[in-house]
């Protein structure tokens, strides 16, 4: 972007600063002002055209620093646009496209694209059809995702919503696709937590953050996932898959809300404006499986005491394909990942599986619900038979094999063969409380040794039953651990 | 009902002046301890008090100065930017072109940039025109 003395002269117009209300000024002047074209400060800040009224316009403030009441404005007559290239992976950046201290980092952009645009219409679409691996066995095996798949993750504060997260992210870094990571108004440790993460799993070369703090400007705040989207779409367009994570969208609502109470909106249902629905749903529309690549999205909702009926999680479920619940519940007894198997959704992604998945996945979500049935039953003291002592033996197994710990991924193959050999009898005399060593030293085995690799993918490969499998584990006993 | 004391005021200076001398006024009907036309004889110019006596004739003062004060807040303004301090005959010929050019009622607000070595900068209604010896200058390099 040029500076401010260069648009004067090209553009002839001019407004002045009349008021001022925290993170919106009102200014007079600039008669050819269009709503979400870009203002020029003379001190070099700028702001975005948020409305035009009778005799003056609203700008939404995206610097720091403050703006006085006099100060010369004028148009660039230019959409907000954000810098495009490929070196923009491994790199931290602002909603801008500069660094976190507002330095340009991309001298020659390939492209430059305005944040805020139109969803691909339903010509360049296609289904949802190839698997999206997160690494966490409960949701890779329970509730599937697909690549182009909009999931929302949601659950209350500290249920591991980040964590998991941060899984699906090595997860799919490490197989070449390109993720996306916006964080808005996230606190300073927990975006330093984030790029070293990144960092030290060596996936930077694959991932961007677009990081903004709570302390930013509310109006950058707002264009966090904005920045996130177009940058995911470059890459789209280049045929690489493309994640996109949202941390978090309730948080994006109420900075949305202050920006638009400042601005005298008139509130609506817990105050905020009218068009909350189209502000996020314009912006999850723009993901999903094209004919180029995909963009899958993780968007983060947090609920508050485990209320998914609140007014933004309930927005956010409408426009997704499907949610993943972090059960506060869970959490507190000890479960890791915090999942809710009976509360989470995934809508297109069992389409995407290979029928091996899907009918595990029938076989496997059908016995967790029948255990929950016979743990109900177990209140009332009854003498419990033997075969549902062999069902409770199996559902313990299940429930450790599940369990995950933070930041660590297990890839599909593995998790879908282990689970056939423990549905077949393997390790069923293995106490409960050397279950967890005894399934981290399969999946030991499966990363370090090529054979065992090889057989298990193999026998993934050519196996479209979930019985078949199991008897083919129990048939390759010797090769387990 | 203005447009005496309004056919006054030449430049944003003096609508600023008489901003502030409306103030005190307004203060003076609210402050108890002040007395109006005591603050109207002793802290305004003699020119404004004598149109402010004409202008409240028999209606309230207080619904003349409010009405006065909005009046000046709205006037419509030029900003010219100079390269020097201009002196009173220079600003009545620029008031005389403006308002016959441009509009009745208008004022000027003037701006000193000496850097503009020669020329004139000027902002009216959101539109600009830079006619300084500086950016002629500058197209030259």
């Amino acid at each position: 972007m040029k500076d401010y003395k260069h648009y004067l002269d090209e553009i002839g117009e001019i407004g002045y600063v009349n008021k001022v209300v925290h993170s919106v000024a009102y200014v007079k002047g600039l008669p050819g002002a269009k709503t979400s074209e870009v203002i020029i400060f003379k001190d070099g800040g700028f702001g975005l055209v948020l409305s035009l009224m009778k005799g003056h316009i609203e700008v939404l403030l995206l610097n720091q620093t403050p703006v006085k009441v006099g100060e010369e404005v004028t148009r660039t007559k230019e959409l907000l646009k954000v810098p495009l290239t490929e070196e923009l992976l491994g790199k931290e950046i602002s909603p801008l496209g500069t660094d976190i201290y507002g330095r340009e980092i991309i001298k020659k952009p390939k492209e430059m694209r305005p944040v805020d645009s139109e969803p691909m219409s339903i010509a360049g679409r296609t289904e949802v059809k190839k698997p999206f691996e997160t690494g966490v066995k409960i949701v890779d095996l329970i509730m599937p995702l697909g690549r182009g798949q909009r999931e929302l993750v949601v659950g209350d504060r500290k249920t591991g919503k980040t964590l998991f997260l941060l899984q699906a992210m090595l997860s799919q870094a490490t197989q070449g696709t390109v993720c996306v990571y916006a964080a808005i108004g996230k606190r300073q440790d927990e975006l330093k937590e984030i790029v070293n993460f990144i960092v030290k799993n060596g996936i930077a070369k694959n991932t961007i953050v677009v990081a903004t703090g709570a302390a930013d400007p509310a109006g950058l705040i707002y264009l966090a996932p904005y920045t996130a989207m177009t940058i995911a779409e470059y890459f789209r367009d280049l045929g690489r898959d493309s994640l996109v994570i949202l941390d978090d969208m309730t948080a994006h609502a109420s900075y949305y809300r202050e920006i638009t109470l400042l601005a005298r909106r008139f509130p609506g249902r817990s105050s905020y404006p009218g068009d909350i629905f189209y502000l996020h749903a314009k912006l999850i529309e723009r993901a999903g499986s094209f004919e180029k690549a995909s963009i899958t999205c993780l968007p983060v909702a947090e609920s508050a005491m485990g209320d998914l009926s609140g007014y933004i999680q309930t927005n956010l479920m409408a426009m997704t394909d499907g949610h993943i619940f972090f059960d506060t519940d869970r959490y507190n007894r000890g479960i890791r990942p915090a999942i809710n198997p009976f509360l989470s959704v995934t809508r297109v992604g069992l389409q995407a599986q290979s029928p091996l998945v899907r009918d595990l996945n029938r076989q496997v979500s059908s016995f967790l619900v029948h255990m929950e049935e016979i743990k109900e039953f177990m209140h009332f003291g009854a003498e419990v038979s033997e075969s549902l002592k062999k069902t409770l033996n199996l559902g313990i197994r299940i429930e450790e094999f599940l369990g995950q710990p933070e930041l660590s991924i297990v890839p599909v193959n593995i998790s879908i063969f282990t689970l056939a050999a423990i549905w077949g009898g393997y390790a069923q005399d293995v106490d409960k409380n050397n279950l967890k060593e005894k399934y981290n030293s399969v999946f030991q085995k499966y990363s370090n040794d090529n054979t065992f690799r090889q057989l298990v993918d193999g026998t993934i490969l050519g196996t479209p039953k979930f019985t078949e499998l199991v008897q083919k584990t129990q048939a390759n006993g010797g090769a387990m651990p | 009902m203005y447009s005496d004391i309004l056919n006054t005021i030449r430049t944003a200076e003096d609508r600023d002046r008489l901003i502030d001398e409306i103030a005190r006024l307004e203060n003076a009907i609210y402050e108890p301890k002040l007395d109006f036309n005591s603050v109207l004889s002793k802290e305004v110019r003699a020119k404004t008090a004598e149109l402010v006596r004409s202008g409240i004739g028999e209606s309230s003062p207080e619904a003349y100065l409010q009405g006065l004060s909005k009046e000046l807040v709205n006037i419509p303004t030029v900003k010219i930017s100079l390269s020097f301090e201009p002196s009173e005959e220079t600003i009545g010929v620029l008031l005389a072109w403006v308002r016959k050019n441009v509009g009745e009622g208008i004022i000027i607000e003037f701006g000193l940039e000496p850097q503009m070595i020669g020329g004139a900068k000027v902002a009216f209604g959101g539109k600009y025109y830079d006619g300084s010896i500086e950016k002629q200058l500058d197209s030259l390099l």
